[in-house]
C-alpha cells in the first residue's frame, strides 16, 4: 500500500537535502548506496540532526534507535549482541533483511561497525516505509487526502495532517513479525 | 573576563557543543587548550581540529587529544599527550558525557554500564590521572559540567542520577584535594540547545515550544566555568552554580508554549 501522494524521487531528493545541510556537502555529489558514515563522514550525533529534518519535511516520526538495540529491548538482552559486543547469527540474518541480502553483514562482527551499513538509500527506504502506512480515512472520516508539497499529506476535508505510524512501534512490530516466522533468535 | 595567561585547560567532549564553547572562551582568556573528543577519526576528529584551529586563531595553543573517558587507559594516554604537546595542566573541565535516553524499563544491563562507566566512573579516572600535572604546576581548578537532571526529573534521562552523584563528588574532591591547591565545582546548565537536545525534543515534544528566555546558550555555560576556574572564584568551593535563567525557580508558572 504504496503512498500515491510522496514519490521515492521526492524522498531521495529530500534525504540528499538533510544530509547535505547537516554534513555541509553538496546534495548533488551523494549516491544514495553511500554510507552515511564511511563515505560522507557522518557521525552518530549527525543521525539526530538528519533524522529531524526529514521528520519535519514529512511529518513523520522515523525509529529513534538502531535495529539492534529495539530486538534486545524487545527479545531480551543478548539475543543480537553478545557480551563481547559481536553480533549474533539471528541479528546478523535481521540486518541482512533490512540491509538486503547481499550485505557484508556476519555473526560475530563488532555492533559499533553496524551504523557504517547505514546509506542514504536506506533512510530513504526507513521514511518510505513509514509513509505507506498513510491510513485510509482521516480521523474525520473523510478519504481525501492530498499533498501539495509532494512530502506533507493533509487531509482535502479537514485541512489535519496525515498521522502515521511511529518509526519504533513499526520496527517492534516487524522485529516481532520476523521472529515469529524465522525464529531467528533464541529466547529463553 | 577570567585571566587565565599561561594556564593549560584540558576540556572533554569539546569537539563540539558546551564543550567547544568552553574551550574558546578559556582561549579568549589567555589559557592553551586540549580539546578532547571520544573517537580518533571520521568527522568528530574534525570537529575537534576545527575547534582547535579556532583556538589558535585566538591566539593560544591547541592540541587535540582523543579517547574514552570510561576506559582509565585511554584517559592516561589523553593526558599523556596533553603532557608532551602543551607541557603542563592546570585547568580540567569535565564536560563529556554519553548516555542513552530510556525511562527504567528499557535500559540495557549495557546501557547502564555504559552510564555509569562514562558518567561517574569516567570523570574520576580523569581527576586521577590530571592530578599529578595539576600538583606539578601548584594546583589548579576542576569544573565539572552537570545539567538540572541532577535534581529535577526530566523524561527518560538516566544520566540525571549520574549528574547528581557527581556534584556530590565535586563536592568530596573540593575537600580532599584543597592540600595540592586544586579546587573543584560544577556548574548545573538548564535547557542548552546541543545536539542532546536534539533527542530531548523528540522524547519532549513541548520543549520546541518553549520560549528562548527558557534556554541558556552554551557561550553563558562557558562564561560562568571561565570564572569558576579563575581567581576571582577562589572561595567558592565544591558548589554547584545553577546556571538556567532560574527556569528551576518557576516550579509554578513553568514557562508555558504561547
Amino acid at each position: 500500500m504504496a503512498n500515491p501522494h510522496v514519490t521515492r524521487e521526492r524522498i531521495d531528493q529530500e534525504v540528499r537535502a538533510a544530509l547535505a545541510t547537516t554534513l555541509r556537502i553538496e546534495a548533488d555529489t551523494i549516491e544514495m548506496e553511500q554510507s552515511i558514515i564511511n563515505d560522507l563522514g557522518a557521525t552518530s550525533i549527525d543521525f539526530l540532526d538528519i533524522n529531524f529534518r526529514l521528520e519535519q519535511v514529512f511529518g513523520i516520526q522515523l525509529a529513534s534507535q538502531l535495529l539492534l538495540d529495539h530486538v534486545e529491548e524487545e527479545l531480551g538482552e543478548g539475543t543480537a549482541i553478545d557480551r563481547d559486543n559481536k553480533i549474533t547469527a539471528g541479528a546478523a540474518a535481521l540486518l541482512k533483511e533490512q540491509f538486503g541480502p547481499d550485505a557484508p553483514i556476519d555473526a560475530g562482527m563488532y555492533a559499533d561497525e553496524i551504523p557504517a551499513f547505514v546509506t542514504a538509500g536506506s533512510i530513504a527506504t526507513a521514511v518510505e516505509k513509514i509513509l505507506d502506512h498513510l491510513a485510509d480515512a482521516c480521523t474525520c472520516g473523510a478519504s481525501e487526502w492530498k499533498s501539495e508539497d509532494g512530502a506533507k499529506v493533509v487531509c482535502g476535508a479537514c485541512g489535519a495532517e496525515a498521522v502515521y505510524p511511529d518509526g519504533d512501534e513499526l520496527t517492534k512490530g516487524w522485529i516481532h513479525d520476523v521472529q515469529r516466522e524465522k525464529q531467528l533468535f533464541a529466547v529463553s | 573576563m577570567a585571566n587565565l595567561e599561561g594556564k593549560i585547560a584540558w576540556v572533554t567532549g569539546s569537539s563540539r557543543g558546551i564543550g567547544r564553547a568552553i574551550a574558546l572562551r578559556l582561549a579568549r582568556d589567555g589559557a592553551d587548550i586540549a580539546i578532547h573528543g571520544r573517537s580518533e577519526g571520521g568527522a568528530s576528529r574534525a570537529h575537534a581540529e576545527e575547534a582547535a584551529e579556532a583556538v589558535r586563531a585566538l591566539g593560544r595553543r591547541a592540541i587535540c587529544v582523543s579517547g574514552d573517558i570510561a576506559r582509565k587507559d585511554e584517559v592516561g594516554a589523553a593526558v599523556a599527550a596533553i603532557e608532551e604537546g602543551l607541557g603542563g595542566l592546570d585547568l580540567v573541565v569535565l564536560n563529556a558525557a554519553r548516555a542513552p535516553f530510556k525511562e527504567t524499563p528499557r535500559l540495557l544491563e549495557r546501557d547502564l554500564r555504559m552510564l555509569v562507566d562514562t558518567n561517574l566512573l569516567g570523570h574520576v579516572f580523569c581527576v586521577q590521572k590530571a592530578l599529578p600535572l595539576m600538583e606539578q604546576r601548584g594546583g589548579g581548578s576542576i569544573v565539572f559540567i552537570s545539567s538540572l537532571g541532577s535534581r529535577y526529573m526530566n523524561p527518560q534521562y538516566p544520566l540525571g542520577p549520574m549528574k547528581a552523584a557527581m556534584e556530590a563528588m565535586v563536592r568530596q574532591w573540593a575537600e580532599e584535594l584543597r592540600e595540592k591547591g586544586v579546587g573543584a565545582n560544577a556548574i548545573c546548565a538548564g535547557l542548552v540547545k546541543t545536539d542532546s537536545y536534539k533527542t530531548l525534543r523528540r522524547i519532549w515534544p513541548e520543549l520546541s515550544g518553549l520560549p528562548d528566555e527558557a534556554f541558556v546558550t552554551p557561550e553563558e555555560v562557558a562564561d560562568v566555568t571561565a570564572f569558576l576556574c579563575g581567581a576571582d572564584a577562589a572561595a567558592i568551593s565544591g558548589q554547584t552554580l545553577i546556571v538556567d535563567r532560574g527556569l528551576s525557580n518557576r516550579i509554578l508558572r513553568a514557562p508555558t508554549t504561547e
